[in-house]
């Protein structure tokens, strides 16, 4: 799974401490995200989406061949 | 009152000082634990066997202080935590983020199984010398196994 976090923080102007805490997770949360080690659950994926005033399709795009889809 | 005061899940920080006051509660009782173990490291040290009285007197008067140390270093550390709103929030969300939920449920998950091994293992080759020491092992893994299959069929229905 692909994410934009990064680029919608980066054009958004947004530093992951603050990303971190208006989602109420850890940076090193949000470092793992963006590095793709880590895969948020839908209730993150939906904070992020809404924080970013987005959907979360635009954020988060599916491997369709890595998740057997 | 164990699972409330480590377990809760919380979504803000009125919720979490709630959580934290429960915590105290029960360090109080790890307190008293330490003190009651350390009770036993005394009494241990008057018994028949010298040499094995004063093995099991510093192990059980090393655990007491470990634990009476403990308790009373969290029971400062969270009253500290709850007179700053910065902090608590700062807690809360150290604890309570997915990621490090994940972290410490798939450690414990592999902790388990490899104790069961190694208790396993110990099971035999206690069974050799020592038949106390096999059915006290043997009931932690029986117990153990147990537990695991309660808690599975709980949370089945639960979830």
């Amino acid at each position: 799974m692909i994410n934009k976090v990064q680029e919608y923080r980066k054009i958004n102007k947004v530093t992951q401490n603050d990303l971190a805490i208006s989602v109420d997770v850890t940076r090193q949360t949000i470092i793992s995200l963006e590095n793709g080690k880590y895969k948020p659950s839908l209730v993150l994926a939906h904070k992020i989406a809404q924080y970013f005033e987005t959907s979360i399709e635009d954020l988060f795009i599916f491997d369709l061949e890595e998740e057997n889809i | 009152m164990i699972v409330k005061a480590f377990l809760s899940q919380v979504t803000n920080d009125k919720d979490y000082k709630v959580v934290l006051k429960k915590r105290i509660g029960f360090m109080y009782i790890l307190l008293f634990l330490g003190l009651v173990t350390l009770l036993f490291g005394f009494l241990f040290s008057f018994g028949d066997k010298p040499h094995l009285s004063d093995f099991l007197s510093g192990v059980y008067a090393g655990v007491g202080t470990v634990l009476i140390v403990s308790a009373i270093g969290l029971i400062f550390r969270i009253k500290r935590t709850l007179k700053d709103e910065v902090k608590i929030k700062q807690e809360r969300i150290k604890e309570q983020d997915e990621r490090n939920q994940t972290i410490i449920q798939k450690s414990i998950y592999s902790a388990g199984i490899v104790s069961m091994i190694l208790m396993y293992i110990a099971l035999m080759i206690a069974g050799i010398f020592n038949i106390v020491v096999f059915w006290t092992l043997w009931v932690l893994v029986m117990g153990n196994a147990i537990v695991y299959s309660v808690m599975y069929l709980y949370y089945s229905k639960k979830m």
